[in-house]
């Protein structure tokens, strides 16, 4: 039987391999990958308290959605000032955006 | 039978999120963010959210990854197939990661629910009747940020105008 803290530990795993890539990955745009995974881990969190807990309503699948229209607002605007930031540097990866350094 | 198949799902979701983080091509990296996206969609039709399911194959899988497979590939590097795509603190950032999940699945295993077994059933009528009634206030805020990232959008990502007033400076 699946309950709810097979899908907490998965959660949680999902989200600690979201935070590997965000400390790790060199591509800004693998970066937004990784923030991606988070929020998938944390919908994932949300929709199983709401099914196991509190199975007559449904607020944590109205939050889930909420986080999935802001995810979507977040992609667009990371990915403009992604594709700004190569219009200028000529280059996606992080360490090379050294412009405060001087 | 339902067990198997959220262990298939879990494992196959993991699986690919970790080859979102390792994979050195960033493309090949995206193609694998979908297969954990669809995946992560399964398991919302498993907990009965038939309409997040829905949401987040047209919204995640049909929408960011388009947006993102665009910019990989409106911004392909030459040595990007070459070079590792993983910077030198992996180390340390292995230590935060599993900390962070240990200390998670720590909590989890010292906690009780109550769980209350409920009947799953369609969900987006009720869905929208939420939204619409006890979530208008944040259901409005939501559309003007999205208004703000549509802007936000259009602003970043429109070219120089030759005499310099677009304010994006060489």
């Amino acid at each position: 039987m699946i309950g709810l803290a097979h899908f907490l530990v998965l959660g949680a795993v999902l989200f600690s391999i979201g935070i590997f890539g965000v400390l790790t990955r060199r591509n800004i745009i693998g970066i937004l990958m990784s923030i991606e995974i988070m929020f998938n881990a944390v919908n994932l969190n949300l929709v199983a308290f709401n099914r196991y807990l509190y199975g007559g309503d449904l607020w944590g699948q109205g939050d889930a959605i909420f986080v999935i229209t802001l995810a979507a607002g977040e992609a667009v605007v990371g990915l403009a000032l992604v594709l700004a930031i190569y219009r200028n540097l000529k280059t996606v990866y992080v360490e090379k955006m050294d412009l405060l350094k001087g | 039978m339902e067990a198997f198949a959220f262990y298939l799902m879990a494992a196959l979701a993991t699986a690919a999120a970790v080859l979102v983080v390792t994979e050195r091509q960033v493309f090949n990296a995206a193609l694998y963010l979908a297969a954990v996206l669809a995946l992560v969609a399964g398991l919302f039709g498993f907990l009965g959210a038939d309409f997040l399911a829905a949401a987040q194959v047209l919204l995640y899988v049909g929408g960011i990854l388009v947006l993102i497979v665009f910019a990989v590939m409106l911004s392909s590097v030459r040595d990007g197939r070459v070079r590792s795509q993983i910077n030198a603190q992996w180390l340390p950032a292995l230590a935060v990661s599993l900390a962070v999940a240990v200390a998670v699945v720590e909590a989890v295993r010292r906690s009780s629910f109550a769980a209350a077994d409920v009947q799953a059933a369609p969900t987006t009528g009720a869905l929208g009747m939420l939204l619409f009634n006890e979530m208008a206030l944040p259901f409005e805020a939501v559309s003007l940020a999205l208004l703000a990232a549509l802007v936000g959008a259009v602003f970043f990502s429109r070219k120089e105008r030759p005499d310099g007033a677009a304010g994006d400076a060489k």
